[in-house]
């Protein structure tokens, strides 16, 4: 197929979104160099941002604020954090909890005393709270109270913790929620997205984790100088690299992407134009093929420290494990000299392994490509305010082709069939969040959220077959206004081809994990452990240099550690 | 003061409560956005017409036919998406210079359906009585007052490209009157959904209070 695209102009996209955009594909994601977090390090390391306390308020028990600043070329922006003393029994990652170990914003500009007072009002409240236009992300965490108690314990009495320990866990503490865009007050995306440096997706949110990540571990050091006094010392710089923050999601993220064809498209056409150009290569050299074999020889051994407490998950990464060191060894015996070597290995690749080793590897063989592909991370973005419009001279009977030629995976399912929507997506009441409900079990259906996109589609497309051909949308519509959502779904389709999972998002099989995986992904999350198929823990910045560290020593492959 | 994402939010899910589909609905909260981001009166423009919607006093036309000749006033609101729909589609020949209507209810309503398609580099003027309005990516302005009658008896419209891109600076804070706000969370809660047991025991950290 043939997509317009900025850079490209026109590129034949090696896999077709019949082929990607399936939850079973999306939901094996793994991180890539366009990931997020990845284009956030390499700007911060490559600009080589500043990094300063400015406030260290904390009690004789570790409890207060902190304000951590970091100066960018053309702003300063600052997280304040506040420590809180919060019993063991309110400790809970669900979004109904209303108390944490640590709550935060970034702000605009280093705040005064009196901000922060002000702030200080808000900030612990979390979603009761209301923030202003110069707060730009608002978040909490948690402890891992496993890891954290025993931190501070072994750092208190003078000695290090375990390797192993930590990363069996990987972070300290672990957010479960980091919200921004014009939430509860904060700045809008169409303000943030104004400042250079948070143009690409989510870069205000993940400098807000990756601030957050120093002030964790400066603070479990100050635990263990209050508990061990002057036997205390602080957590190496060796451990502080291998752990990471944690973070639970669940199904207010999964949503996002049904909600923003425009970005979902955004994000995977730009992973699928990097992989088409990485495949297109006619030769590579033997430096391009050893980093790759490199990276995938760590990929195997980091395997080994992905733990997950789901079967499913737990067989997956079996499966990963074993087939990556297959890979291997056809790799070593691999003459990457022949004419287009990625493209015959990849194709290997996709006829023998899992969708988790075909999804890595299609990260993998990226990775020795930065100069080729980073600039598509600048394709991301979608300036908010541009409007999809409806051309309403458009027939009836074109729009029913249109969806004949682009729909087919939503009309050939019958949704009639209880298995085929036994869910709905709603909007709590309790926590003005989305959830999904099992239609024939629970009340509230009537008040389904328009998730249920092929269903939809198919409603609109059996009612076209209704009315005359010739007659024109804009009158259709007039009509049937239920079916505008669907109609414009239809007309961007071609403008869009990544914009739509093309599954049944409201099947009794769908797992909401899978949306979920795909984000996360794309934030640049691994480690990936689903607790239920509704909400999944994460790692976020494990491996990642640490804020303040030496530019001139950034490590881009810092996803892929070695010596795991 | 609410952030334009905030009020856009709660505007769809209020207008789906009031009866209006999920896509309609999304032009309102995009409508709602745009008025306030071109700092005209934005909630208090819509709350008419979502309370009337809601209470079945507002007459919607069922074809284009209809909107164009059965003489009723028409709804600022269903005009503007007749707009965004069908003229702003009119092939180049046939494009007229200027769009003119009779009898239109509260025209705000209608001037917020049209004002997103300013950000797809199109410049926009809107008249009617004592009230002029225009705006293009790289600048607006207004003048006279820009109430929203109950019912404006000519009001006329004209589009045309404009190549500039600079953009303008908007506004990104919407004051709200508290009853208008009010109004707005009210309907919007018709559309939520009371948690079940299910969603409880399957949603993010349950089965995991503590801990790992």
């Amino acid at each position: 197929m043939k997509y317009k695209h900025k850079i490209e102009e026109k590129i034949n996209f090696y896999r077709s979104p019949d082929k990607v955009m399936k939850l079973a594909r999306i939901g094996s994601f793994h991180q890539t160099r366009l990931s997020f977090m990845r284009q956030l390090l390499r700007r911060i390391f490559s600009e080589k941002w500043n990094f300063l306390y400015h406030d260290w308020s904390l009690d004789g028990n570790g409890f207060g604020h902190v304000v951590f600043s970091v100066e960018t070329p053309s702003r300063v922006y600052s997280l304040v954090a506040f420590s809180h003393d919060l019993p063991p029994n309110k400790r809970s990652d669900r979004v109904i909890a209303t108390e944490w170990d640590l709550t935060f914003a970034l702000v605009k500009g280093v705040p005064s005393s009196k901000e922060i007072k002000k702030l200080a009002k808000e900030v612990p409240f979390q979603e009761a709270g209301r923030l202003s236009e110069n707060e730009l992300v608002l978040g909490r965490a948690n402890r891992s109270v496993r890891l954290w108690e025993s931190v501070v314990e072994k750092l208190s009495s003078g000695s290090q913790p375990s390797m192993d320990e930590v990363k069996d866990v990987g972070y300290l503490m672990r957010t479960t929620a980091v919200y921004g865009s014009g939430k509860f007050g904060l700045a809008d995306r169409s303000t943030i997205e104004t400042y250079e440096e948070f143009f690409a997706p989510f870069q205000v949110e993940l400098l807000a984790v990756f601030l957050l990540r120093n002030v964790v571990f400066d603070l479990v050091d100050y635990f263990a100088k209050i508990k061990g006094g002057s036997r205390a010392v602080t957590l190496s710089n060796e451990l502080k690299k291998v752990i990471g923050i944690g973070n639970s999601t669940g199904l207010g993220m999964a949503s996002f992407l049904v909600h923003h064809p425009e970005l979902l498209n955004r994000w995977i056409s730009a992973r699928e134009c990097a992989v088409t150009k990485v495949l297109e290569l006619e030769s590579i050299s033997q430096r391009e093929f050893d980093l790759f074999k490199e990276l995938l020889k760590r990929s195997r051994d980091n395997v080994k420290n992905w733990k997950s407490v789901s079967p499913s998950q737990i067989k997956r990464i079996d499966v990963l494990g074993s087939e990556l060191a297959e890979l291997i060894n056809f790799s070593a015996e691999f003459d990457f000299k022949i004419s287009r070597p990625w493209l015959t290995l990849f194709t290997w690749v996709e006829k023998k392994f899992s969708l988790e080793t075909q999804e890595l590897s299609a990260s993998l063989i990226l990775e020795p490509y930065g100069k080729l592909i980073d600039e598509l991370g600048l394709e991301m973005s979608f300036q908010s305010g541009n409007m999809p419009v409806i051309n309403g001279r458009r027939t009836c009977a074109e729009i029913r082709l249109e969806i004949e030629d682009n729909f087919s995976w939503a009309i050939e399912v019958d949704y009639e069939d209880k298995d085929q929507s036994a869910r709905f997506w709603y909007y709590s009441q309790t926590k003005l969040e989305p959830r999904l409900g099992e239609r024939y079990e629970e009340e509230g259906s009537h008040l389904e959220e328009p998730l249920a996109v092929g269903r939809d589609i198919k409603y609109f497309y059996c009612q076209l077959l209704e009315v005359r051909g010739d007659r024109l949308l804009a009158d259709y519509l007039m009509e049937y206004p239920e079916h505008r959502l669907a109609a414009k779904r239809v007309l961007t389709s071609k403008s869009m081809p990544y914009g739509e999972i093309r599954d049944n998002l409201i099947s009794k099989n769908m797992k909401p994990l899978d949306m979920l995986r795909c984000k996360l992904s794309f934030f640049g999350a691994t480690k990936f452990d689903p607790r239920s198929d509704r909400w999944v823990r994460i790692c976020m910045y494990q491996n990642a240099p640490l804020a303040g560290s030496d530019c001139s020593l950034y490590d881009d492959f810092w996803p892929y550690p070695d010596k795991a | 003061m609410y952030s334009l994402g905030e009020v856009e939010a709660l505007s769809k899910k209020a207008s789906k409560a009031a009866g209006l589909s999920w896509g309609e609905a999304a032009e309102v909260g995009r409508a709602i956005r745009s008025l306030a981001k071109f700092e005209l009166p934005s909630v208090e423009a819509f709350t008419p017409f979502l309370n009337d919607f809601f209470q079945r006093k507002i007459y919607r036309p069922n074809t284009l036919e209809e909107l164009k000749s059965n003489g009723k006033p028409l709804v600022g609101f269903f005009l503007g998406l007749y707009i965004i729909d069908f003229e702003f589609f009119r092939p180049k020949a046939e494009k007229v210079k200027v769009l003119r209507f009779e009898k239109v209810i509260q025209p705000l309503t209608l001037l917020g359906v049209l004002l997103p398609i300013v950000n797809n580099g199109v410049k926009l003027e809107v008249f009617w009585k004592n009230f002029s309005f225009s705006a293009s990516p790289n600048a607006h302005e207004q003048h006279g007052k820009n109430d929203n009658p109950k019912l404006e008896q000519t009001l006329s419209i004209h589009f045309s490209i404009c190549k500039e891109k600079k953009l303008d600076s908007f506004i990104n804070r919407i004051r709200v009157k508290r009853k208008d706000w009010k109004n707005l969370e009210e309907l919007a809660f018709k559309t939520y959904v009371p948690e079940s047991k299910i969603s409880r025991e399957k949603g993010a950290g349950s089965g995991d209070l503590i801990d790992d």
